[in-house]
């Protein structure tokens, strides 16, 4: 869900499916998964079906969100109380 | 600059960020939604999913009829806390019937706020009894309503029956200052969790 997806560079946008290029033009900076489906009004389940063809092909990097159900580094942890603080 | 150029490809290359999420759970109109907004750099967005429940852990196949498609929208907002890392918090509904989705949100979950309506503390109780299963720390906060009688955290905490150890404490999800405070004694209890020498 928070996993965050890039698109490699290079990558042109193809005219195949309409789906996979508004999905890159995203991906230009990093954005989650979550969000691609929110900005694009798709269910989570279609982006992930469509991220994983995109994934096999080249088209996108993905930074996964972590080990399952494993707790934040404490690096990460400062960091999220800090960044919470400056708001 | 050609040199300059291709380092800043290179450390591009390598720079996708970190995620991390915060849970904000909670009953139907107990201010969720509302909370992540009051903290969020961008409108707090929605995203929809689609999911087979097909019963409680049974591993059936034959029961292909008894199987229902349900569609739940997540609220969630989004924090750069940090050049390389990115926060975001999840409104996730409260209802039991959505329970055998919060395996799946709470994955990897940093923790999570259990934003109680002191008009139904009932509607807690499920989110408090799951995060105490799953071993997913969280915070209580008391969502201030007008018109709501004014609980006391102690009162509440009793109500609830949380452990003394987790930090139950009121807000208002409409005051960003407030949320900020909710949020930090998440984070800080975590970490406490984390290290808990006394300097840590």
């Amino acid at each position: 869900m928070i996993t965050i997806v890039v698109a490699e560079h290079g990558r042109a946008v193809r005219s195949l499916e309409p789906e996979r290029g508004e999905i890159l033009r995203l991906c230009h900076r990093p954005i989650s998964v979550a969000e691609i489906s929110a900005r694009l009004d798709i269910p989570l389940t279609v982006v992930r079906v469509l991220l994983g063809d995109m994934l096999a092909e080249g088209d996108v990097r993905t930074r996964a969100s972590g080990a399952v159900a494993r707790l934040p580094e404490k690096q990460v942890l400062q960091a999220v109380l800090d960044g919470i603080r400056r708001l | 600059m050609a040199s300059a150029d291709s380092e800043a490809v290179a450390a591009e290359r390598e720079a996708i960020p970190r995620s991390v999420k915060i849970l904000v759970a909670g009953g139907f109109g107990a201010g969720k939604t509302t909370l992540v907004g009051s903290v969020s750099e961008i409108e707090p967005l929605c995203t929809e999913e689609t999911m087979t429940e097909t019963g409680h852990g049974v591993d059936d196949t034959c029961g292909v009829e008894g199987k229902d498609t349900t569609t739940v929208a997540l609220d969630f907002g989004r924090i750069s806390v940090a050049s390389d890392v990115v926060l975001y918090l999840f409104g996730t509904p409260g209802q039991e019937r959505f329970w055998f989705m919060w395996d799946e949100w709470a994955d990897g979950a940093l923790g999570a706020v259990v934003l109680a309506d002191t008009r139904r503390l009932d509607t807690c109780f499920h989110a408090v009894d799951f995060f105490e299963r799953r071993g997913v720390p969280f915070v209580v906060a008391v969502n201030r309503f007008d018109g709501a009688d004014d609980y006391r955290e102690e009162e509440v905490r009793e109500a609830l029956d949380v452990p003394a150890r987790v930090p139950v404490l009121t807000a208002d999800a409409r005051v960003r200052e407030s949320c900020k405070k909710v949020l930090i004694d998440l984070v800080s209890y975590v970490i406490r969790l984390r290290d808990p020498s006394p300097h840590g």
